[in-house]
């Protein structure tokens, strides 16, 4: 599919406003999504300050929180029903509209094309609509914490029957309408996007781009989107159920109770029904975050040991097993629900099973680091971070899918640093990792290595010394979601690891300030990447001006003679071998920009 | 550019650029397929998970279903019948287009939007027969359930006649002449799978108990 | 690229080097801060209560052998001096190659397999039927309290309707069941006997709670409009704090029971000390 040069001059003559703001081109989709959701993260960042400064200091009232929050922290000390605000607003965002949106709408959108020798998404319209759903989505979320009775604060798993009657809980008046509203736009934008990219990735590869040549950037956001299509649908039919039970009256999670000083008959609810309908797209969720950002890190490892990543088949079919895995052990998050004890028994078998394809690709990309040529760049140091990470967290996911230690540990402080561990913040390094390593292509300029190290070496230790202490909380029975570790007796002896958990949590998040300055300071005043390819990768998105023109290419899209991670070949003169480089004795009339 | 010494000694022979290390053979480009229908299929498919989700909620409260009496208008069957005649007339209609023959494709996209009306309509004559009978949204589970499967099929078969009716006046401001054999393609895959998709749900509603 | 490959290598060796020392005193830090402080977890007080710390120290052994296992191997790659002038050229995409990750991945497999099989016993245990003479008390959870509930004299515990409930009648007894007549109810306080299986039914009234007694290491949620179960053997006498586990108010951090394990005589004679619901404000 060439495209000829005055379609090229005539796409470059379109309005700011077309270019810039309601553009279709993928790149800058991209970039709204980057920028978006770094945002969200930044409020995300911003209330889990406030969840450690209650969990550490809650008994200590101080005039700032009055001044800052006059409604949800009177007398300066955080109110009950604000404090579960903040934590339900604070999972959902970080990990819907902050980690969701970043590794799919943002990278992905910004990679696949590149990485597939294609010029666009399949549908660059519809692309465009994702996004403005998103925004939307971030929007109406935010607009929560102004309403009567303040954002959901029914946790993030938003159970009925706290969830459907404003009696029960502040946050489950008009907020928690808002948080469903959002969720729906936040799935509609979500199926929009994966259904472009998955068309995207199976269509508009370039000549010779087989699926086997493909990157694992690209596979991971593909499975990403397979997954998030399989369970995405299922939890907005949920959401629309919770709304009609919120606002129409039926039951169909709500069976006959008291609430509020007043009875609430109802016929035939069942509240086990949401968390089925919740956890079939909740623990799926998981793994739309873990495997992108392990396509992301098997690049980026690649490229830093300067060695073909080892297994690569192997590493597709680990992530096949994990997808179909990903959507059949829901039921481990409700073990003690009162769900069937034989169907629990499958799905924690299922469960424990995840770790097999999990730990074969760890231990692929452990093996790409052996005698390798390792670049210790700061995208390369926040790969390996993210490699420790998810073994720590992979590991106490055994304790959880164990259904008999979870009898234990559920709801827990335990779940909370592993899933802090495993999801939060490897997927974080992973964020971070794809954003030092791709910010030259994206933006033409470098981001700074010194500041990127100590951003490194403050979140590396922020990380472990926040959530690992929360593991041991948990096993002492520390459980999760309290506003305060003060009302129990034999929680007494935690309260000096919450203050010292707040403050390693606290460095965690101000050393993100580094990574904020570093970003815009970069934007405008880095180092420029004159050189289009400065790692010296072999995918294609390296093969093309930093940033790429529009419609990526120039005349003619690049063709691939081989698989993306050819590095070191004892017969190249360079350590590493382009994916469109044609070999030797092939006549080429054009490939591509360079 | 100085060339390099290698440190080891590759195990094997590396296999000839133009392999990409895992198979000998070279790669053709991918089969030129149409993003479009890939598109639709995909649309579907997330349609057929959000009822997936309905319905399987609406399983795990079946074995309650003889607590809560819930009468089914008989205008349903009717409805029925009348949806899957519709299905027909679309099939029959892309055949037509397939051949090029824009005119009689478009008396059969009519007669199906003729159709598809006459089944909405029919539903919503159904909804009244059941208020009327005293089951509303509210009443019990079970008609929770009635409204919901019946508005959220009918929502989605409002948007099948908006685009049916799309191709249907795409083809009628062309006088006729020309017509996207794959428009009417994937309308028609959609609407079969409305169809489909209301079979199911009404065995669903009929079924008494697991 | 600007700085020279000979600069590049030689500050790639000195972040290799506190990256290796990093990871292995992360290592070392993580070993120390469980194993110095396993010692705090409530101690076991139910015969499910060992059973499931062995599980526990069964997937720590694991644990500890995966995490220091990848965290040497990553620490002694950062710390070894990287390939001179190139690495080695290893595609590895071949079956026999696999069996470098293939083996260690399927001793995680026999491993996942063991302790899957350890949890299930106790897991069949706890889900199968008690012991005939089980000592029975049901708790109805409501925001943000425990109330219990013992069947007196008759054995039986007379029908509830959630109809019923009001603030004298917490939990909707319908004392037209001559069952109901003898039913004792009290708050937020359960006195079990020790030695003796305890079985205990649990109800919600409005919103989902989670009974959790830490020392005897179980939970389960009380679900409005049903009835769920646990049960266990206390071992230790004492006094032990009741928990809520599920998110159910802004009071769940405060919604705390006391248990009392006692013997079965001394639960006999407190029993008897208190008021049948029924003939309360009499």
């Amino acid at each position: 599919m060439a495209v000829h040069a005055e379609h090229l001059a005539h796409a470059h003559s379109e309005s700011w406003i077309r270019k810039y703001v309601f553009s279709t081109d993928h790149k800058v989709i991209a970039t709204q999504y980057i920028f978006t959701a770094y945002f969200m993260a930044l409020l995300g960042g911003l209330l889990a300050a406030l969840i450690r400064y209650q969990l550490g200091w809650g008994d200590q009232a101080s005039p700032l929180l009055e001044r800052l929050f006059p409604f949800g922290a009177q007398g300066g000390v955080i109110k009950p029903e604000f404090y579960l605000a903040i934590i339900t607003i604070h999972g959902t965002i970080l990990v819907f509209h902050f980690q969701t949106m970043m590794l799919t709408g943002g990278f992905g959108n910004y990679l696949i094309p590149l990485q597939i020798g294609a010029r666009d998404m399949a549908f660059p319209v519809l692309n465009m609509l994702s996004y403005w759903v998103f925004l939307a989505s971030c929007v109406v979320m935010l607009l929560s914490f102004l309403v009567e009775g303040g954002a959901a604060a029914a946790g993030w798993t938003v159970y009925p029957p706290l969830s459907v009657h404003a009696a029960a809980v502040a946050g489950s008046g008009l907020g928690q309408t808002i948080w469903l509203l959002s969720m729906a736009l936040l799935i509609v934008a979500t199926l929009m996007g994966g259904l472009n990219y998955i068309v995207t990735t199976l269509n508009l590869r370039t000549k010779g781009m087989s699926l086997m040549r493909l990157p694992l950037s690209t596979w991971g956001v593909f499975f990403a989107s397979v997954i998030g299509l399989v369970t995405f649908p299922v939890l907005l039919a949920g959401a629309i159920l919770l709304l009609l039970d919120r606002h129409l009256g039926t039951s169909f999670y709500m069976p006959t109770v008291y609430i509020g000083g007043q009875l609430v008959e109802t016929r035939g609810g069942n509240p086990l029904l949401w968390q089925h309908l919740f956890w079939y797209l909740g623990h799926p969720e998981v793994y739309i975050l873990a495997i992108p950002a392990l396509g992301f890190i098997g690049d980026i490892i690649a490229t830093f040991s300067r060695k073909p990543i080892f297994g690569y088949r192997l590493i597709i079919i680990s992530f096949v097993v994990m997808t179909i895995l990903s959507c059949i052990v829901w039921g481990h998050h409700m073990f003690t629900s009162g769900l069937n004890p034989y169907i629990a028994m499958v799905f924690s078998l299922l469960t424990i099973l995840i770790s097999v394809p999990f730990g074969t690709i760890i231990l692929c990309y452990a093996a790409t680091l052996w005698k390798g040529k390792i670049q210790f760049t700061t995208p390369m140091l926040f790969a390996i971070g993210f490699l420790s990470l998810v073994v720590t967290g992979g590991l106490g996911g055994l304790f959880l899918g164990t259904a008999s230690t979870d009898l234990y540990l559920h709801d827990t402080a335990f779940v909370v640093g592993h899933f802090h561990v495993i999801m939060a913040s490897s997927v974080l390094f992973a964020i971070f990792a794809a954003t030092y390593y791709w910010f030259p292509k994206i933006f033409g300029r470098f981001m700074s290595e010194s500041l990127g190290k100590w951003h490194f070496w403050l979140t590396f230790i922020g990380v472990y010394a926040t959530f690992v202490p929360m593991h041991v909380m948990g096993l002492g029975g520390m459980m999760r979601r309290i506003y305060s570790p003060h009302a129990y007796q034999y929680l007494q002896q935690w309260v000096p690891w919450e203050r010292v958990i707040s403050i390693f949590g606290l460095i965690l998040i101000g050393a993100q300030l580094l990574f904020v300055v570093n970003f815009f300071w970069s934007l405008f005043k880095g180092r420029r990447a004159t050189d289009p390819n400065p790692w010296r990768a072999n995918t294609l998105e390296w093969q093309t001006s930093s940033p790429p023109p529009h419609l990526n290419w120039g005349e003619e899209q690049p063709v691939v003679y081989r698989g993306p991670y050819e590095f070191s070949r004892p017969d190249t003169a360079e350590d590493y071998l382009p994916q469109n480089t044609p070999p030797v004795g092939v006549e080429v009339s054009g490939n591509g920009v360079r | 550019m100085a060339s390099v010494k290698p440190l080891s000694k590759p195990r094997e022979p590396i296999p000839p650029f133009g392999g990409d290390g895992f198979s000998r053979r070279e790669q053709p480009a991918p089969a030129p397929s149409t993003p479009a229908r890939w598109g639709v299929w995909l649309a579907i498919f997330a349609v057929a998970m959000l009822f997936a989700g309905l319905s399987s909620a609406y399983l795990v409260h079946l074995p309650q279903r003889s607590r809560f009496p819930l009468e089914l208008p008989s205008i349903l069957w009717a409805n029925t019948l009348v949806l899957i005649l519709s299905s027909f007339s679309c099939q029959w209609a892309l055949r037509q287009a397939r051949q090029g023959r824009a005119l009689s494709t478009m008396q059969g996209l009519g007669l199906t939007l003729a159709l598809g009306v006459l089944f909405l309509a029919g539903q919503v004559y159904a909804w009244q027969q059941l208020r009327d009978a005293g089951l509303h949204l509210q009443t019990h589970v079970f008609s929770s359930f009635f409204y919901v499967l019946t508005a959220t099929h009918g929502v989605h078969l409002i948007v099948g006649v908006g685009i049916l009716f799309g191709v249907w006046a795409v083809a009628l401001l062309r006088q006729g002449t020309t017509l996207n054999p794959l428009a009417v393609e994937l309308s028609a895959f959609y609407w079969h799978f409305l169809t489909l998709v209301w079979l199911w749900l009404f065995l669903l509603l009929n079924l008494k108990a697991i | 690229m600007a700085v020279s490959q000979q600069q590049a290598s030689s500050r790639d060796r000195r972040t290799g080097f506190v990256l290796g020392v990093a990871l292995w005193l992360f290592t070392l830090a993580t070993l120390w801060l469980f194993g110095a402080n396993l010692h705090k977890m409530p101690p076991p007080a139910s015969d499910f209560a060992p059973q499931i710390d062995a599980i526990l120290w069964v997937i720590l052994g694991i644990s500890v052998i995966g995490f220091v296992g990848l965290h040497l191997y990553l620490g002694w790659v950062a710390l070894s001096r990287p390939a001179e002038v190139r690495a080695i050229y290893l595609p590895a995409d071949r079956p026999k190659e696999w069996l470098w990750v293939l083996v260690p991945i399927g001793l995680l497999l026999v491993a996942d397999l063991t302790f899957d099989h350890m949890s299930n016993k106790v897991w069949g245990a706890f889900f199968g039927k008690p012991p005939a003479n089980a000592f029975e008390v049901e708790v109805t959870g409501q925001q943000f309290a425990w109330h219990v509930r013992y069947p007196g004299a008759d054995g039986r515990f007379g029908r509830t309707n959630p109809r019923l409930i009001s603030d004298e009648n917490p939990i909707g007894l319908d004392l037209s069941d001559p069952a109901a007549r003898d039913d004792i109810l009290l708050i937020n306080v359960m006195h079990v006997p020790e030695g003796r299986p305890v079985m205990i039914y649990l109800r919600s009234r409005d919103v989902l709670h989670s009974f959790f007694l830490p020392p005897m290491r179980i939970k389960m949620d009380c679900v409005p409009g049903y009835t769920t179960r646990m049960w266990f053997t206390p071992q230790r006498k004492g006094n032990y704090e009741i928990a809520c586990a599920e998110l159910c108010g802004m009071g769940h951090y405060n919604m705390k029971g006391l248990l009392v394990v006692e013997d079965e005589q001394a639960v006999q004679n407190w029993l008897a000390q208190q008021t049948p619901f029924s003939k309360r404000g009499q």
